[in-house]
């Protein structure tokens, strides 16, 4: 009788079989395998068998956390396709994080190399919701704050989003498509955009709103980090034919009252 | 080291409950919440355990560490783990006797390990370590298992209370899945409860279970069965009245349901109590009279 693997060698084979739950062949790879391990069976079961136990448990755990937070798209695909779909991106990215939630912060890249640009859209806005809902909580900028600012302190004023922003742009009404999806209504994935949103969190709920592209734009900016001085020379470049103090005044206030500003620190 | 609270018997913090948590006291005596749960930078989850830490105590209860890999133990997990107790001050900090991948994947499930002595140093070295990062004793868990190694040297008891020693740790004892190990492998569950050292089991769990025919499958979707809640009933004989939590994770049932069965358990603690008082009052007399 050979000696028994050391404990290293024996999780690095479980590790690959384990992983085998998309895999067509995934049966056959397991039979192959379980005489060189030295799991044990019986009447019931094979070690085979047993071994799949996991195998199958650990796919379905990975693809149905992944489901939960990509439910449009899931729909969108079909059942069918989304588990095909799972078994190669889960290939193609191991799940290599402690948190099983994060399983699918891959997948809206992972689309955009191997679907329509519209599945990739819808996939990037449902995990843009996701990462919001989590995000660090911030102090919020006030209109008080502003309010008590001296003139000539505005243009140093620095102004930064808060951490739940996320800004996207999508080849099709990736809002209007969701809902859709989600209540069981025929939909298309025509590109029609560009269309330009931002997904935030207020407090503990999260919120998207379609937004002109150059608003997307100015939050770009804000995203980055820059001061009241500087947004209004952007604005001055953009020929408006407004002042542009003016019309960063009045987007301030649009996003004071969304809590999409973050207080200096 | 402190001695473990008594707390009670607790149900898990569930995102299916949040909502009514925030509008009404549970009536349960603790939470237990899933660590990795909770590792985010804000947001509403976060906010849910500060409103429930208020008014009852708290447990974190993790599934990644992963104790029994062989991969390097994941110090950025460590220093979130550590963050996290610090914010909310657990009780105790819990996690699984496992490993849950190799080669830096996480499968996301609680693998079983061969019992052995090689295995037994391994698992108490990275324990100890841990726990100096932490600063606390960690309590592990057994799992429920599908499979066992052929070369182990020991049973999954003999081992769990041999690393408690060695690595001066905690146990988590799991009585749904010592239930369910026991009908996969045939052991007998009663002999497993009774290895269990009494001063280092500082919690149990009970949960539900799927019966797949050939084997027991630990899902936690369902409401604890006759045999597994006969079998705490013999557990709290043995260990005592040990702080007891309900787990279920599938087809989470309204929190109504959850505090039925945390009186349910009440009442098993209540009735050996009871049964207790009753041999201690009569040998009592015996002694009186036979003085």
């Amino acid at each position: 009788m050979s000696a028994a693997p050391s404990l290293r060698e024996l999780q690095h084979q479980l590790e690959g079989l384990f992983s085998l739950g998309g895999a067509a062949d995934c049966e056959a790879r397991l039979k192959d395998a379980e005489s060189s391990l030295p799991v044990g069976g019986d009447g019931r079961l094979s070690p085979a068998q047993r071994i799949g136990i996991y195998t199958d448990m650990i796919f379905a755990r990975i693809r149905d956390a992944i489901a939960e937070d990509f439910s449009a798209t899931v729909t969108a695909l079909g059942d069918d396709a989304w588990e095909s779909l799972i078994a190669r991106y889960v290939e193609a990215h191991p799940t290599d994080h402690p948190d099983l939630r994060l399983a699918g912060r891959h997948l809206p890249a992972y689309l955009r190399a191997t679907e329509t640009p519209q599945i990739a859209d819808l996939a990037s806005f449902e995990w843009a919701l996701i990462d919001s809902f989590t995000a660090a909580d911030a102090p919020l900028l006030s209109g008080d704050t502003l309010r008590a600012l001296a003139p000539e302190a505005w243009p140093a004023l620095e102004l930064r989003s808060v951490p739940s922003l996320r800004l996207l742009c999508a080849t099709s009404p990736i809002d209007q498509t969701r809902r859709k999806l989600l209540d069981g209504e025929p939909t298309d994935l025509e590109t029609v955009g560009p269309f330009t949103l931002r997904v935030w969190r207020r407090e503990l709920r999260v919120f998207h709103k379609r937004v002109p592209p150059f608003e997307h734009e100015a939050l770009q900016h804000i995203a980055r980090g820059t001061t009241f001085a500087d947004l209004c020379e952007w604005i001055a470049e953009g020929d408006t034919g407004e002042d542009a103090s003016e019309v960063a005044v009045r987007l301030l206030q649009g996003w004071l009252a969304d809590e999409l500003l973050m207080a200096a620190p | 080291m402190e001695a473990i609270p008594k707390l009670g018997i607790g149900i898990g913090l569930r995102t299916t409950h949040f909502s009514e948590l925030l509008e009404r006291s549970a009536q349960v005596d603790w939470f237990e919440a899933v660590s990795e749960n909770f590792m985010m930078d804000g947001g509403r989850p976060l906010h849910v355990l500060d409103h429930v830490r208020r008014d009852a105590p708290v447990v974190l209860h993790g599934v990644s560490l992963s104790i029994g890999t062989t991969d390097p133990l994941d110090e950025t997990y460590l220093t979130r783990l550590a963050t996290l107790a610090r914010r909310f001050e657990p009780e105790w900090i819990s996690d699984h006797l496992c490993w849950t991948g190799a080669k830096h994947h996480n499968l996301h499930d609680l693998l079983p390990l061969p019992w052995t002595e090689e295995v037994l140093t391994h698992v108490a070295e990275r324990v100890a370590r841990v726990q100096d990062v932490l600063g606390r004793r960690l309590v592990l868990e057994n799992v429920s298992s599908y499979f066992t190694f052929s070369h182990s040297t020991m049973s999954e008891a003999e081992f769990l209370s041999a690393l408690v020693e060695r690595a001066d740790c905690d146990i988590l004892l799991d009585v749904n899945n010592v239930y369910v190990s026991a009908f996969n492998h045939g052991f007998d569950a009663r002999a497993y409860i009774d290895t269990m050292p009494r001063d280092r089991v500082v919690q149990l769990h009970l949960a539900g279970h799927s019966d797949m025919g050939t084997h027991l499958l630990d899902t936690h979707d369902a409401p604890v069965c006759p045999e597994v809640w006969d079998l705490y009933r013999y557990t709290i004989r043995r260990l005592g009245r040990v702080p007891t939590l309900i787990e279920w994770d599938g087809n989470v049932p309204p929190l109504a349901t959850l505090e039925d069965e945390v009186s349910r358990a009440r009442l098993i603690c209540d009735e050996v109590d009871a049964e207790t008082r009753t041999k201690n009052g009569g040998a009592r007399v015996g002694r009186t009279f036979a003085a």
